[in-house]
């Protein structure tokens, strides 16, 4: 089939970008520790508030000196709806929905995943700056969903609860 | 001269066409496809009149969300319309769906005759293709304007809507069905009368490919809707698994881009060289384009690098298979450009950039097209953002991904439907287009439009604003003193389309109602190609060849998916919160 000189060396320039393009992504994994969500368990979504640790959402301090937040998310709310933190703090965030789709978006962080009924998302973030970062529902769950805001307090050691 | 005045039908009561012998006239389809009659023209006028209906609607619904980004809520003032979301919906189904797909049903036909010069194998089908579509539009839109459907238009369970909502959608996707059947037929009677091997005409492959293509994407979101979701709003069904329907809406959720952007490239690629005096350049590398968006359909998992019932494996998988789309992107922004430069030189234009402006930007489809295709090399290079593995953390969900589509199907597919009908709504009237001028400065107006409100939405996006939100009145607004700008640039944008949008309609309706019909002889404007056929090979015409390996491709890569996934977690009765 005829490829005109031109059309091969644009497309071979295409394909030399696309492979730096994948290997600058694959460099965020293994150098920068990005992570997506995974599996991890399954609940059953009528059952969350009896099901630990949904049946105490909040904040615990583990061994390693992380922290285990657990939220429930509802139409439309963040259980607990506020959450605070020392600087520096790395936070293992266990999500899971009682009723609709949410999706939680915390902004400067890279925080953002999809929170589904049945599904118990995990993630791990660290929060680097005293300040309040916010948490946000970005995926329509009804005629609220606008409301569904929570934040993130990060206060500096001295005043950590 | 007299043109025979078309009957004003209505869809849902055609007049009974007399078998009529071929109109003899000297414009549009009378002359340039043998053997067709008014009669297999009416669907796709009506096609095309619903499309339009679709587009109208969602304009309006537009206007309404640009004015809420500005901070005024004209629902409460609004006819029918209760909230936000209601209208957002409105505003999803009329463009994702309806716009997009009878756009598709009147213009692939239409292509398909034009190529194998020949009528519709059945005007049955065609006409029922046409009464689903427009019962299923009518169908969807009572559910969502009495407010019984506010899902939007992705219906993400466990929201449930009305079931007249699902049958809606559903009756519009067999509408494509019906379409592409009739053109498989049409096909296989145009084979009976060539020799063995004759090349199928590249502008009838190019449509049969993309609706293929459409066949195996929906085959999805229609498991979806008919096992699951349909009768689980009928009360058949107590429970459904909110995440596995959200992977098999997303099978089809990523192809149907495809599906609103092909009838696209099929203009691009088929008539626009032809309307700027260029030729398109390989007959085989346009066929290796359409090929690739049949065969690398299973990627619908970046949509859903966020979702936490996918593994990681299905993820990185559906990532490179995604990045391997770019590739015939970039083919046919080489085949087009090559095209367009070709024309270009050939009008006097000199150098490596003075072809640009030899080109016809003064003919209204030409410079609609050419607008829309500036904005989806923006909309393309975003799109590779979107797929990005973990650089989608920093976009998912948010109004970076609303910048990016408005740009791709808002603009690049929206705004070169408008380019086309600039010559097809006087194609298959008579009609002489009304104010040509208007028609120039209309995409001008949408394009300056949609690069304020794309960057808008980019800009806020990547700041963390969420899609698909009433923003103004979010409890965290306040607390984003950085996000006002973006919004309100977004806001203005917004009505800057809009306004655009308008002018579209009153050149729309000026031609349609106009007097002045066309004298000169007037024909679908095919490309010439500099390597046709005969220097391509073969197989890549064996349609059967290319929907078998894209049918394994999608079982082994969908198959990966659900084996991780099983089994099904069917545990969410249905919940209307709104």
């Amino acid at each position: 089939m005829k490829v005109e000189r031109y059309e091969r060396y644009f497309l071979i320039v295409v394909a030399v970008f696309l492979g730096l393009a994948i290997g600058a992504l694959v460099a965020t994994v293994t150098q920068d520790h990005a992570s997506l969500p995974e599996p991890s368990d399954r609940v059953d979504p009528q059952l969350v508030r009896s099901t630990p640790p949904f049946d105490a959402p909040g904040v615990r301090e583990l061994d390693n000196g992380e922290y285990e937040v657990v939220i429930v998310a509802q139409a439309w709310q963040w259980d607990p709806v506020e959450v605070t933190l020392p600087v520096g703090a790395t936070a293992n965030l266990r999500v899971t929905s009682v009723d609709v789709v949410h999706g939680m978006r915390v902004p400067d962080t890279n925080v953002n995943a999809m929170v589904i009924p049945g599904q118990v998302t995990e993630v791990t973030v660290t929060f680097d700056e005293a300040k309040d970062y916010s948490l946000i529902c970005h995926e329509y769950c009804g005629i609220g969903h606008h409301n569904m805001g929570g934040v993130f307090h990060i206060v500096d050691e001295e005043s950590a609860p | 001269m007299t043109l025979l005045e078309d009957p004003p039908a209505s869809p849902s009561e055609p007049e009974p066409e007399p078998e009529s012998e071929p109109v003899k006239s000297a414009t549009g389809w009378r002359v340039d496809i043998p053997d067709v009659t008014a009669a297999d023209m009416r669907p796709v006028k009506w096609q095309l009149y619903l499309s339009f209906i679709g587009l109208g609607l969602g304009i309006l619904m537009g206007l309404l969300q640009a004015f809420e980004r500005n901070g005024q809520n004209l629902y409460d003032e609004a006819p029918v319309l209760q909230t936000y979301y209601q209208g957002l919906t409105l505003h999803g189904v009329a463009l994702a769906l309806v716009f997009t797909f009878c756009f598709a049903n009147a213009l692939m036909p239409l292509l398909t005759m034009r190529g194998l010069q020949r009528p519709m194998a059945s005007r049955a089908i065609a006409n029922t293709g046409l009464y689903l579509a427009w019962i299923g539009t009518g169908l969807a839109a009572w559910a969502i304007l009495a407010n019984k459907a506010t899902v939007l238009f992705t219906f993400y369970a466990p929201l449930q809507a009305t079931p007249a909502f699902y049958v809606g959608a559903v009756f519009l996707v067999v509408s494509t069905w019906m379409t592409t059947l009739n053109m498989l037929l049409t096909l296989r009677q145009w084979r009976r009368d060539q020799p063995r091997g004759t090349r199928i005409p590249l502008v009838a492959f190019a449509c049969l490919v993309s609706m293929l293509m459409w066949v195996l994407a929906s085959t999805g979101i229609a498991a979806e809707v008919l096992y699951w979701l349909l009768p689980w709003s009928l009360g058949w069904r107590d429970m459904v698994d909110p995440q596995f329907t959200r992977i098999l809406f997303w099978f089809t959720g990523h192809p149907i881009v495809y599906f609103w952007l092909l009838p696209i490239y099929v203009s691009w690629y088929c008539l626009l060289p032809s309307q700027v005096g260029g030729k398109l350049y390989s007959d085989g590398l346009t066929r290796l384009a359409f090929i690739s968006f049949l065969v690398l359909l299973p990627v619908g998992v970046h949509h859903q690098f966020t979702d936490p019932g996918i593994p990681l494996s299905s993820k990185t998988l559906q990532w490179l298979l995604t990045f391997g789309i770019f590739y015939p992107s970039m083919i046919t922004a080489f085949s087009v450009f090559a095209a367009l430069e070709q024309g270009g030189k050939k009008r006097g234009g000199k150098g490596w950039f003075g072809w640009i402006f030899k080109l016809p930007w003064h003919d209204p489809s030409v410079n609609a097209q050419l607008l829309a295709g500036l904005a989806f090399m923006l909309g393309g290079a975003s799109g590779l953002i979107n797929a990005s593995y973990t650089v989608n953390l920093v976009v998912h969900n948010t109004s970076f991904i609303v910048g990016h589509f408005h740009l791709t199907v808002g603009t690049a597919v929206a705004l070169s439907i408008m380019g086309i009908s600039y010559w097809l709504v006087p194609y298959l009237t008579g009609k002489r287009l009304f104010a040509p001028g208007l028609a120039v400065a209309q995409a001008w107006i949408w394009w300056i439009g949609v690069m304020i409100f794309a960057r808008g939405q980019m800009w806020g996006g990547v700041d963390g604003v969420p899609r698909r939100t009433q923003l103004r009145d979010a409890a965290y607004y306040a607390d984003h003193p950085g996000w006002h700008w973006p919004t309100l640039m977004t806001a203005i944008g917004g009505m800057i389309m809009f306004i655009g949008g308008v002018c579209f309609f009153v050149v729309l309706f000026g031609t349609i109602f106009s007097k002045r019909v066309v004298t000169e002889r007037q024909e679908i404007p095919i490309t010439d190609v500099e390597h046709g056929p005969k220097e391509s090979w073969r197989v890549l015409d064996s349609l059967g060849t290319w929907v078998t390996i894209a049918v394994v491709l999608s079982i082994l890569v969908y198959g990966e998916v659900i084996a991780h996934y099983w089994p099904i977690n069917s545990v969410s009765p249905g919940f209307r919160l709104w």
